[in-house]
């Protein structure tokens, strides 16, 4: 028989030395895992982008002003839509680039959320622009495929998220209902 | 933290990992890299080394948390990646006697049917100091039984090898811990 109590291990991780600079070394590479540390071209790169994101801004608002009654409702409406998003991209890139830090886990998802909203605009810019002619129709086609398939992208994206939200939230009950009988189990113990 | 309520709270940080929580990433990575480096630590002989293998555990582990099912298999999952990190990390730099016998056939030694005397544990610096004088392979079995209170099968599946050997080397592994702590003493 092994005699030994409940709280061996944190007395053994206790033991344990450890060098100061090799856990400094550790920690960085970790924390790299987890953000992507940008060098100045990169940061100018995403100056370029919040640059583009105010200037896509102004066009937007310039186009949903302009297309007011001479659109149908639907094109201003895209148009007053992408302003928003354009100020997000523009926001978003001014953030990355003050920071010099791309948050491998939550800025890519993000950045694909706002491609995706500037798609749907330039093909109603397509849609809007198209001469009518086959050309024309040529747009709307290719513009039509990217949209589709980002749109399959970014539902079964969504479906997934959904889903694990779902179960989030279910098991959030079950961790309730577990900690509520270990506290009655305990103040029976007691 | 009873079992249940602390197997439902590593499915809930796992499921929100997946969701791509950087917060809840941060947050299994602490919990785990303590454990996880005193066990590399016990497998590599360089300090460097055990920071270098729990790094490219991480790695993996993040790489692969996606597809996790259960959570119920959540220490032996991660024991077994930075055991074959270790392994990988040690055929990489060298075949050294811990790689040998990290990858060491599955010879079932007998168990000793003679009822064990009891073995107190209340020295916790006296125990980590007997642990690097033993053999890899018992070193190993006692560090994931004391460590994370895994059952036989559990350190059998991680291990790699069958629940007869476990139990075979903890027999071993227990003497020749009592051996040392005595001579200590």
């Amino acid at each position: 028989m092994t005699q030994f109590s409940p709280d061996l291990s944190e007395r053994l991780l206790r033991c344990e030395i450890e060098t100061p600079a090799l856990r400094e070394k550790y920690e960085k590479e970790v924390q790299a895992m987890f953000e992507k540390r940008l060098g100045p071209a990169q940061r100018w790169m995403w100056v370029f982008w919040t640059l583009f994101g105010l200037a896509q801004a102004i066009v937007f608002s310039w186009a949903a002003v302009a297309s007011f009654g001479q659109l149908p409702g639907w094109g201003t409406l895209i148009f007053a839509i992408g302003v928003p998003f354009a100020l997000a991209t523009a926001g978003l890139s001014a953030w990355i680039a003050y920071t010099g830090r791309l948050l491998l886990k939550t800025h890519p998802p993000a950045i694909a959320g706002l491609m995706w909203v500037l798609i749907v605009i330039l093909v109603t810019i397509f849609m809007v622009a198209a001469p009518d002619s086959i050309v024309g129709l040529r747009m709307l086609l290719s513009g039509l495929i990217f949209l589709v398939m980002v749109a399959v992208f970014m539902l079964a994206g969504r479906t997934e998220q959904a889903e694990l939200r779902t179960k989030e939230k279910l098991l959030e009950i079950e961790y309730r209902l577990a900690d509520l009988s270990d506290r009655i189990g305990q103040s029976h113990g007691s | 933290m009873n079992r249940e309520k602390e197997s439902v709270y590593w499915q809930l940080l796992i499921l929100r990992c997946q969701r791509g929580d950087a917060a809840a990433l941060q947050e299994f990575v602490r919990c785990w890299e303590k454990r996880l480096f005193y066990y590399v630590r016990r497998l590599v002989d360089q300090e460097a080394d055990a920071w270098d293998v729990l790094q490219k555990t991480w790695m993996k582990v993040v790489r692969d948390l996606k597809a996790l099912k259960y959570s119920q298999s959540l220490p032996c999952w991660l024991y077994t990646v930075a055991r074959n990190t270790a392994i990988d990390h040690q055929r990489a730099t060298h075949c050294g006697p811990h790689y040998q016998s990290l990858q060491s056939a599955d010879i079932e030694q007998p168990l000793c049917t003679t009822p064990e005397p009891e073995l107190a544990l209340d020295d916790a610096e006296a125990v980590h100091r007997a642990l690097s004088q033993l053999s890899v392979d018992h070193r190993e079995v006692l560090t994931l039984f004391f460590l994370q209170d895994l059952s036989i099968k559990e350190i059998a599946q991680i291990v790699g090898t069958s629940e007869g050997t476990i139990k075979s080397r903890l027999h071993y592994a227990r003497h020749a811990l009592r051996r040392l702590l005595q001579e200590d003493k």
